[in-house]
């Protein structure tokens, strides 16, 4: 992924982000409840789950492809580049399983 | 006087009772001498008279200053430098308008050579990169091959690049990966060529940017469009080739 590819993935997983973001907010303050079992019923919505897992996903590329270019930007010995491109790699895919697993989980 | 005082900002710019000053970046690498600004003061200055007039009339007193310098009017792009704080070209900015001491340094994020002078290879060969010349599939027709009036439009701000290289000196992008990030100027040249009705070598000039370094280095910081002395718009080129190269994808 790099290129036309990266800087579209930014572009639309921003996109996706902000309406996002606008919609949880409403969501959040029209909540009779912020309880457990509230959060576990909204969930168990596919619906919900998958917009929900949706913006995980969107914000985990936005941070990839936004942490990527800082390092293309500024990291120029090509083996610490290497070394940190691949932990944030590692980084973003370890919190993408772990979320994805949680959110089973709670579903 | 002070360099970095506010009141610089609020001072009227330009010559005082005919007289300014100078403080000019000095550099020779192979005398082993550190970098340094000297001060100069001229008097008998108008604020219609150019920068460049000014350094001709220093170099008449210390012939040792080193700069380029061409036509003289803003055409040949040769005496790019970098002028209180922003890169143009001498021969085009006037007195007048600078606040005073001018402080003159080369162009950013290019070698020095000597003094003002920048050694501008990789800045040309990023430009060598974009192919600039046109690439028609048919043989040259025996007659002029002419455009639409509608056809050329699509190339005005583009042609009229004189490279002088403000732009991409001014660019972070370009000075953090001088040679992997084509630059502003060099992305202009290559939009004049995409852009244009006669040039059938689209596809290949597009699929050649896209990656991550040639193109997408831009973070649209928009630094090039706010220097260019010929008011040109690199980003603006470069957002017209990432909607081509979105183009040949849906
Ligand atoms: S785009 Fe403007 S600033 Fe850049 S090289 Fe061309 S004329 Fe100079
Ligand atoms: S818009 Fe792009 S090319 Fe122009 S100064 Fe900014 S990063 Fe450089
Ligand atoms: S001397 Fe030619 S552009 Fe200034």
């Amino acid at each position: 992924m790099s290129g036309l590819a990266a800087w579209l993935i930014q572009r639309l997983s921003a996109l996706y982000l902000g309406a996002f973001t606008v919609y949880a907010l409403i969501r959040l303050s029209l909540a009779d409840s912020w309880s457990h079992a509230a959060w576990s019923d909204w969930l168990a919505a596919p619906w919900n789950a998958v917009t929900l897992w949706l913006a995980a996903l969107a914000l985990l590329l936005h941070a990839w492809v936004g942490g990527r270019d800082v390092l293309l930007d500024y990291v120029h010995p090509i083996g610490l580049r290497v070394v940190m491109l691949t932990g944030l790699a590692g980084w973003l895919l370890g919190s993408g399983i772990w979320f994805t697993a949680t959110l089973l989980e709670v579903m | 006087m002070s360099e970095w005082l506010p009141i610089r900002f609020l001072q009227r710019p330009g010559p005082r009772d005919g007289r300014m000053h100078f403080s000019i970046y000095r550099y020779d690498p192979e005398s082993g001498e550190a970098p340094r600004q000297q001060e100069y003061i001229l008097d008998d200055l108008s604020p219609d008279d150019m920068l460049l007039d000014a350094l001709l009339r220093l170099r008449e007193v210390d012939e040792t200053l080193g700069f380029r310098r061409s036509c003289g009017e803003g055409v040949c792009g040769s005496d790019g430098m970098n002028i209180n704080g922003r890169n143009g070209l001498a021969c085009i900015t006037r007195l007048g308008t600078l606040a005073d001491p001018v402080v003159i340094r080369p162009l950013p994020g290019m070698p020095v050579i000597r003094d003002l002078i920048v050694d501008m290879d990789n800045f040309h060969h990023q430009h060598q990169r974009v192919e600039p010349w046109l690439q028609p599939d048919a043989p040259p027709p025996d007659r002029e091959q002419a455009q639409t009036p509608a056809e050329r439009e699509r190339l005005d701000g583009l042609t009229e690049c004189i490279l002088c290289g403000c732009c991409s000196a001014a660019c972070p992008s370009y000075w953090w990966n001088p040679e992997r990030f084509l630059g502003p100027a060099a992305l202009l040249q290559a939009a004049r060529f995409i852009e244009d009705s006669r040039d059938t070598a689209t596809e290949a000039r597009l699929e050649q940017l896209d990656d991550a370094y040639k193109l997408f280095r831009c973070h649209t910081i928009m630094n090039c469009s706010e220097v260019c002395p010929k008011g040109l718009n690199p980003t603006e080129a470069i957002g017209r080739i990432r909607r081509r190269m979105l183009g040949r994808h849906v």
